[in-house]
């Protein structure tokens, strides 16, 4: 990561020159009167897209689409285990979909703002993190099963955002981390926790979350593979070799939710 | 009647911006009047007229406002990271639409005004950059008006440091060419 090697100049003047012109007075442009008032009022547009997206939309559409979201970069969901080479007994077809709606949405979250959202990743958030053996997991007395063991030997949880005794509290000013907002995670049982599915509250250390749109998504990972259209992608955790971030997009091209998860583990036995 | 046309103002007010939103925006504002003046001329650098310049700086800077916050935390260098952003919205061309221009027309007749739809006229150099592609013309400007090195221009790119040198390269080649060319051609 040394950045300072500084390659030896072009043996030419001609790097001189491109220094003289980009210095030069005549690059410099006037600013208009308005710019600064257009810029932020688009800057507003945006982040209200952004929020309606994340709080609305997102949240209604994050059990659907993690779903979807899973099987793509995938993770079987256990009501669809598609894996049928190993000759297992096909598992429980027609539960689960249900029960992976947030297990917590009667009680009001406020929605994320820009000051309340925390980083997913590079290993995890919070008291979680890829890896965890599960039954430490389970010990943290803040899951809830959310769907059947899979032949692979894949679960999956929903975090809860209070444990069930905290719940006397006023529901109104949580004491709980607005991470696990909507976080779903899934864990094989020989890897422990290989994916966490994050809520509206959450972003990568690059600032990408939910409503974040395809340009932030190319400034912030200009290596990452876009869809062409609606559909998911994946990109390198800096920091955590053994990690990606996996994006699901739709079709006007918004984040609509992302999961951390283990690159080399999956629920395909 | 009446009261439909005071409606639409109840129910503004009836959903205002969170404290904090409003809060982020003044900060954001006082950024971009700072700003503005040294990214508009990085972007003329980059996109080789005013016009495309100001649509780089004002698509970036809406989206660093959308969550400056997060930006200012993150990074801890907004004015890098926007330069950095426009770098590769210069080179992945996604600049569709094009925006007003935030840059001020200056009036013709002006007789002592520089301006010009293009202040270089037809100065080799600016002209041999404007036709490099994109890429070649964003390594470039990254190299000679940032002063980067080699591997913080692939970082900046998300580019190899082997696709960086190629296209240096390339760039340095073609306007050493069209340089030459033209002058050597010339009575």
């Amino acid at each position: 990561m040394t950045s300072d090697e500084h390659e030896p100049d072009v043996p030419s003047d001609l790097g001189d020159e491109l220094r003289r012109l980009f210095a030069d007075d005549r690059l410099t442009l006037p600013v208009s009167q308005d710019a600064e008032t257009r810029v932020v009022t688009g800057a507003r547009r945006r982040r209200r897209h952004r929020r309606a997206l994340a709080t609305t939309g997102g949240v209604l559409a994050m059990a659907a689409v993690v779903l979807a979201g899973a099987m793509l970069s995938g993770l079987v969901h256990p009501s669809h285990q598609v894996r049928s080479a190993s000759g297992g007994p096909p598992v429980l077809s027609t539960t689960a979909v249900t029960t992976t709606a947030p297990t917590v949405s009667s009680s009001p979250v406020p929605a994320a703002t820009e000051d309340t959202v925390e980083v997913l990743g590079p290993d995890g958030v919070g008291w979680l993190s890829l890896g965890m053996p599960w039954q430490k997991a389970l010990a943290s007395g803040l899951l809830r099963q959310s769907g059947p063991v899979t032949s692979a030997g894949c679960l999956r949880y929903t975090v809860l955002v209070e444990s069930p005794r905290d719940r006397t509290t006023e529901p109104t000013t949580p004491t709980v981390p607005l991470w696990a907002d909507s976080t779903e995670i899934v864990v094989n049982v020989h890897d422990g926790v290989i994916q966490l599915i994050t809520g509206p509250a959450l972003h990568t250390p690059e600032g990408i979350g939910v409503g974040s749109s395809r340009e932030d998504l190319r400034d912030a990972y200009p290596k990452l593979i876009l869809p062409v259209h609606s559909g998911t992608t994946s990109v390198s955790v800096a920091g955590n070799p053994y990690a990606v971030y996996v994006f699901n997009i739709n079709s006007d091209g918004d984040v609509t939710s992302f999961s951390l998860r283990m690159a080399k583990s999956d629920c395909l036995g | 009647m009446v009261a439909a046309v005071d409606l639409p103002d109840t129910q503004q007010t009836a959903e205002p911006e969170p404290d904090v939103a409003s809060a982020g925006f003044g900060e954001f504002a006082e950024f971009v009047r700072a700003a503005l003046p040294g990214l508009l001329r990085y972007g003329h650098a980059l996109a080789g007229n005013p016009h495309d310049a100001a649509d780089l700086v004002q698509g970036v800077l809406e989206r660093i406002g959308a969550r400056w916050n997060t930006v200012v935390r993150r990074t801890g260098d907004p004015m890098a990271y926007a330069r950095r952003a426009m770098a590769n919205a210069h080179v992945s061309r996604w600049r569709r639409t094009r925006r007003e221009s935030l840059v001020a027309d200056l009036p013709d007749s002006d007789a002592n005004a520089v301006w010009q739809p293009d202040r270089f006229g037809d100065e080799q150099l600016w002209q041999a950059l404007r036709a490099l592609p994109p890429r070649q013309r964003a390594v470039i400007v990254l190299r000679y008006y940032d002063d980067l090195s080699e591997a913080e221009i692939a970082r900046a790119l998300g580019i190899s440091r082997g696709t960086v040198k190629s296209q240096a390269n390339k760039a340095m080649s073609t306007l050493r060419t069209r340089m030459g060319v033209t002058e050597g051609r010339e009575p």
